[in-house]
């Protein structure tokens, strides 16, 4: 869902580059309140993982892709702004180094994928896991709703900037991104089950 | 052994897997290259900016698959390293706030 340069007009990507510029900095000062020390040395590797898994596009349907996001797979490790902070840092790689998701429009990519991931999907999951009382649906729905949340956040950005129409595009965008989603969610439970398994303490705790 | 946490070695072999399997990863458009092509606005993307590594593949490279491999080793490494350029910064913090206490 990387928007590339030229899908949006000057005031959106302004707007989403000024908001994104501001989340980061809070990040910055945010973030060492939610790690912990011993959380640190995991965010390099984190990273690093969730820019490869990003590679691995799997069909969905109708001759269309898709990958995981990791935002919420990245808040629910480390804590919603680390998690912010190093899925910004795969999209920046990702657009500077291989033109994947355009630079002027980094920031609504920032928006759409890390900070609606991150935050949107992990407060998600928060309130899922409470209603549900159960922690692998709640994942997994929260991973799943997410995906379709950027996917409407786009949908407006591109509608707002007199790119296409809302209806019907949310209508398709929402239809595939539900299919994207679903892969998101399995992801995302999988390698979050495989750390509760090998290292429960590292895993963020609100 | 260089780290002495599992958590690591889990990591890394996951990234390695996932860097070896992008080899084969489907070649369709993604979902809003997807909705792009079928509404018409598909040729409004520009890439203002060149970038060394588009598209996933070392230039000059005549294999495909180790063209996307390299692309990958080298992505990996840079998001690594500049998550860890991070990691000083906030072990500053992190020092200062257990000095503070």
């Amino acid at each position: 869902m990387h928007l590339p340069d030229g899908f949006l007009d000057f005031k959106t990507w302004l707007f989403f580059d000024i908001v994104s510029i501001f989340l980061v900095w809070r990040s910055l000062k945010k973030v060492n309140q939610e790690l912990s020390e011993r959380q640190i040395p995991l965010l390099g590797v984190l990273a690093a993982c969730i820019f490869a898994a990003e590679m691995v596009n799997f069909p969905v349907i109708g001759g269309t892709s898709g990958h995981l996001l990791g935002g919420v797979l990245a808040a629910l490790l480390v804590g919603p702004w680390p998690g912010f902070l190093i899925m910004s840092v795969v999209l920046l790689v990702q657009a500077l180094v291989f033109q994947d998701g355009g630079i002027l429009v980094l920031g609504a990519n920032i928006f759409n994928m890390a900070f609606l991931g991150s935050f949107a999907g992990y407060y998600l999951f928060k309130w899922l896991a409470s209603l549900l009382n159960q922690e692998k649906a709640a994942i997994f729905l929260a991973s799943l709703i997410s995906v379709v949340l950027a996917a409407i956040f786009c949908t407006v950005e591109l509608a707002f900037s007199r790119v296409t129409s809302f209806f019907p595009v949310i209508f398709v965008m929402v239809g595939i991104h539900l299919l994207i989603g679903i892969g998101e969610g399995l992801i995302t439970l999988g390698i979050y089950l495989a750390v509760k398994k090998i290292r429960p303490d590292l895993i963020y705790k609100s | 052994m260089i780290f002495k946490n599992k958590i690591f070695y889990f990591f890394i072999f996951l990234t390695g897997i996932l860097a070896f399997l992008s080899a084969w990863a489907s070649s369709s458009p993604d979902g809003l290259e997807r909705v792009a092509q079928r509404f018409g606005f598909e040729g409004r993307a520009q890439n203002i900016f060149g970038s060394w590594l588009a598209g996933y593949l070392v230039p000059g490279v005549k294999n495909e698959k180790l063209a996307g491999w390299l692309a990958a080793a080298g992505g990996i490494l840079i998001v690594f390293f500049l998550v860890q350029i991070l990691r000083i910064f906030l072990a500053g913090k992190f020092i200062k706030r257990r000095n503070s206490w």
